[in-house]
């Protein structure tokens, strides 16, 4: 497995990770990661694949759920050298929209005094803001009243247990979810979610 | 009409930048090299290296030029430079039994092994001033080396020059107490993220190494004048050169070359309050870049006052000893005062205004009663 | 390898190796996922001393790209001798176009104030912190102000501007007035006076701040709620200029400095030197609307 040579570290790195911080401070705002060719394996969208070049490195671990979890860690570990590790430690954790809830339940949500060391979710989906699909409603901080958000291919069992760990807050899992055609949309622990 | 704060922002600036170069060399000398900084001005470059936290005597010369001596500002230019650089690589961790000694001292015993080696210090001479320097020449030092050379008896050059160490003598016999804490173990790097408190032993010893000598003398001085309850003896103080190793792609242990250090192991003893507990001694530790007792030794008291947060002084306060001994953010922030701070100010008198008001209105109200008669 | 002739040497595009913008990267999203919350980070070195805006500096470089257009202003003034020296650093490191026009910049950088101009979406505006511990005043030990926000912990707060008010009949804090943000942290908003303090809540754009000395990020995302710390029956209020009005523009509703001339009268001027260029050139400006500046006549 070799490393993506069509990706530059320091200037896709940026102007992606402007969308994704741009995603996240607005909740269920859909951006989308320009097309590169990338020889991404089974198992990791482009988006999300795009969205851990931009975040991971050396100084941070990640966890993949699925069937090719395998292929998919020696590919991130090619291109960022982060570390593989247990869902339980992991900072990153990729999973598909159709998990099992319980996953969820696995991960770190940070302390009272450190909520920042929590783990941030990368959930690959079939599709966002299409005309099908569930319905979200998102308020909260970075929401100006209401914003709707149709994503297929999210699971609504997934979708509780994120709510249910988030009522925690400060505790909580921050969400980012992609689709197959490079759209990105974030819901952080901070949002209120209705379907 | 002196400088508006507000408009005209980069002509001053541009301006005080010149007039800076200006004071640095208006009076002609020929220029300092950064050889001559290095080599005879070596305690200032250990210093900077020390605060700077970069071992790089050469860049630290070159830093005390640029900054005309001032080692704050020198040691500042080091720390900014470190953020240019790649990391590589942890290094193996230094075994100072591997020190090729250049002075060792312990005020503890009056013999050790290996002896007492004062070394090069200043420490027994009188600090009178010698205005025979004025007229050094390169031929003065030369003369000089070659009888120094001649003095040296060949035969007695030793073999061995790493010595075991005092506190060996002391584990021997079973007087030191164990690091029994897992707290103390942890490893952290404190270039790498923020200290957060109660900081592990390896955060509180990498923090005090870069901190600004002079801020722990004046604790670890506080701590023995009875702001504290810590009165050690120089177990022992090393100064010399350490082989540094790093682990190669492969896995195998590389020597890249040595570095010069002066390590403290101050012996202290635990007060305890169990009955019946023996009172061991506890090692307070210091390890710096270059030649610097002072701040070895400083360290050593610091780390063991740390140790024991229940004392009340500030040098048994981790949080405010190594908040406060850290030179670039303490010197950063105290100048930061010279900034522009007119809206800040603006805002305190327009509550301070009302406040008088306030307090004004008062007496009006009293003389609007009228007065019976 | 930007080659930097400035300095000679071949800096990283934007001075900062790309680990540690990595990790200012990271922290923020984590920031803006927790608003108000203060996320601890390295904060390493740079060649500008600790306490002039280094922590304004990482979050800056860590997210600024080629095609943005760069804004810095301290105590308002785009031509302020550090704002000076800082534009100079970043367009050295970066190439980007820098401007004194809120409204063309896409990130923009400050000491110690909001713009008067409302900030739009498409904006990012980054605050240089001094101190950004609210609970500093209260409590002297960081284990013990982690703790604090941790468990919404905020009696000492609450007390100490009770006794304020007990002591001078009012609220004593000028600038750096502290707020509680989306209802559970309380945040030092920096110290900009009052009279910036209400632009903060449900804004447009992401206020990001960056405390490089002591070391943390924090973020407010838009369209957040932020409130002044009040009691109900002591409230919240900007900074009043009573009947002053800028001396060049007559404008009142705008943040004054107090000036004294050479003969020593006092004059009040607009303090935000591009919103004060701008009426005076008779350009367009776009004020933000808060119901504390709408108590002010025009």
């Amino acid at each position: 497995m070799q490393r993506e040579i069509q990706y530059d570290e320091i200037f896709d790195a940026q102007e992606h990770y402007r969308l994704l911080l741009d995603s996240m401070a607005r909740p269920g705002k859909i951006n989308v990661m320009p097309r590169l060719e990338l020889t991404t394996p089974p198992g990791i969208q482009a988006a999300g694949a795009l969205v851990g070049f931009a975040l991971l490195n050396s100084d941070v671990s990640f966890y993949i759920d699925g069937p090719s979890a395998e292929e998919v860690s020696r590919y991130l570990l090619v291109n960022t050298s982060a570390r593989p590790a247990e869902a339980e430690e992991a900072d990153y954790v990729y999973l598909n929209g159709t998990a099992a809830a319980e996953i969820l339940y696995r991960l770190k949500t940070g302390t009272l005094p450190y909520p920042e060391n929590s783990a941030t979710v990368i959930a690959a989906v079939e599709e966002l803001g299409g005309e099908t699909g569930l319905a979200l409603t998102l308020s909260g901080p970075g929401v100006d009243g209401e914003r709707k958000l149709s994503v297929t291919g999210l699971d609504v069992a997934l979708l509780e247990a994120l709510v249910t760990i988030n009522a925690e807050f400060p505790l909580g899992i921050d969400l980012v979810l992609t689709d197959p055609t490079g759209r990105i949309a974030c819901i952080p622990r901070s949002s209120r979610v209705r379907w | 009409m002196g400088y508006i704060a507000v408009k005209g922002g980069s002509d001053a600036i541009h301006q005080a930048k010149e007039l800076v170069e200006f004071y640095r060399v208006k009076e002609q000398t020929p220029p300092v090299s950064i050889e001559q900084i290095r080599t005879q001005m070596r305690l200032a470059c250990d210093k900077v290296i020390s605060e700077g936290g970069l071992y790089a005597p050469e860049y630290a010369a070159i830093a005390l030029k640029q900054s005309e001596g001032d080692v704050f500002e020198a040691a500042f230019i080091l720390r900014a430079f470190i953020t240019t650089l790649q990391r590589r690589y942890y290094s193996e961790t230094i075994n100072t039994r591997e020190m090729f000694i250049r002075r060792k001292i312990s005020a503890s015993f009056r013999e050790i092994p290996g002896g007492q080696v004062l070394g090069p210090t200043r420490d027994y001479t009188q600090r009178i001033l010698d205005t025979s320097k004025i007229e050094e020449t390169l031929e003065d030092i030369r003369q000089f080396l070659m009888r120094f050379e001649a003095s040296i008896d060949a035969e007695k050059v030793q073999e061995i020059t790493s010595y075991g160490k005092v506190i060996d003598l002391l584990k021997r016999e079973g007087l030191l107490r164990g690091v029994g804490n897992a707290e103390d173990t942890t490893l952290k790097d404190i270039t790498r993220e923020a200290i957060k408190f109660p900081a592990p032993r390896s955060a509180r010893l990498q923090m005090m190494a870069r901190s600004e000598t002079g801020g722990l003398m004046a604790l670890g001085y506080s701590s023995m004048r009875g702001f504290g309850n810590t009165h050690p003896t120089v177990g022992e103080l090393r100064y010399g050169t350490v082989p540094v190793r790093v682990k190669d792609s492969s896995g195998r242990v590389r020597y890249i070359g040595k570095i010069e250090v002066t390590e403290a192991e101050m012996i202290t003893t635990v007060k305890t309050s169990k009955k019946n507990s023996v009172p061991l001694y506890s090692i307070g530790y210091g390890l710096c870049f270059g030649q610097n007792d002072t701040k070895a030794i400083c360290m050593g008291i610091l780390d063991r006052a740390m140790r024991s947060p229940e004392g009340n002084a500030p040098a048994n306060d981790a949080e405010f000893v190594l908040y406060h001994t850290e030179g670039i953010e303490a010197m950063g922030f105290t100048n930061h005062l010279k900034l522009p701070h007119y809206v800040t100010f603006q805002a305190g008198l327009s509550n301070l205004r009302q406040a008088v008001e306030r307090a004004n209105a008062v007496p009006a109200k009293v003389k609007a009663e009228p007065v019976e008669g | 390898m930007i080659e930097n002739k400035k300095y000679k040497n071949s800096y990283n595009f934007a001075f900062i190796d790309e680990s540690t913008k990595k990790e200012v990267r990271r922290k923020l999203l984590k920031a803006v996922a927790i608003p108000g919350y203060q996320v601890p980070y390295s904060s390493p070195e740079m060649p500008i001393s600790r306490g002039w805006g280094t922590g304004g500096l990482h979050v800056t470089l860590a997210i600024i790209g080629r095609k943005d257009v760069f804004k810095i202003i301290d105590q308002g003034s785009d031509a302020s001798v550090n704002a000076c020296n800082l534009r100079e650093f970043v367009q050295a490191m970066t190439g980007c176009k820098t401007t004194y026009d809120t409204t063309e910049a896409t990130l923009i950088q400050t000491r110690h104030r909001i713009t008067e101009e409302e900030l739009r979406e498409d904006q990012i505006f980054v605050f240089q912190v001094p101190m950004p511990e609210p609970l500093r005043s209260v409590e002297r030990y960081e284990y013990r102000t982690r703790q604090m926000h941790g468990e919404a912990d905020y009696a000492k707060m609450w007390v100490s501007l009770y006794e304020s008010f007990v002591r001078h009949g009012g609220i004593m804090s000028g600038a750096d007035y502290p707020v509680k943000v989306n209802g559970r942290y309380i945040m030092a908003p920096s110290p900009i006076p009052r009279w910036d303090v209400p632009n903060l809540n449900q804004a447009k754009t992401l206020y990001l701040f960056g405390a490089g000395r002591e070391k943390r990020l924090y973020a407010v995302p838009p369209y957040t709620t932020v409130e002044p710390l009040e009691f109900e029956d002591v409230r919240f209020a900007i900074e009043k200029f009573g009947d002053s009005v800028c001396y060049k523009t007559g404008y009142r509703r705008a943040f004054l400095d107090e000036l004294y001339l050479d003969d020593g009268s006092r004059h009040y001027v607009i303090n935000d030197s591009n919103f004060l260029d701008k009426i005076e050139q008779g350009s367009q400006i776009t004020p933000f609307i808060n119901p504390y500046l709408q108590q002010i006549e025009l």
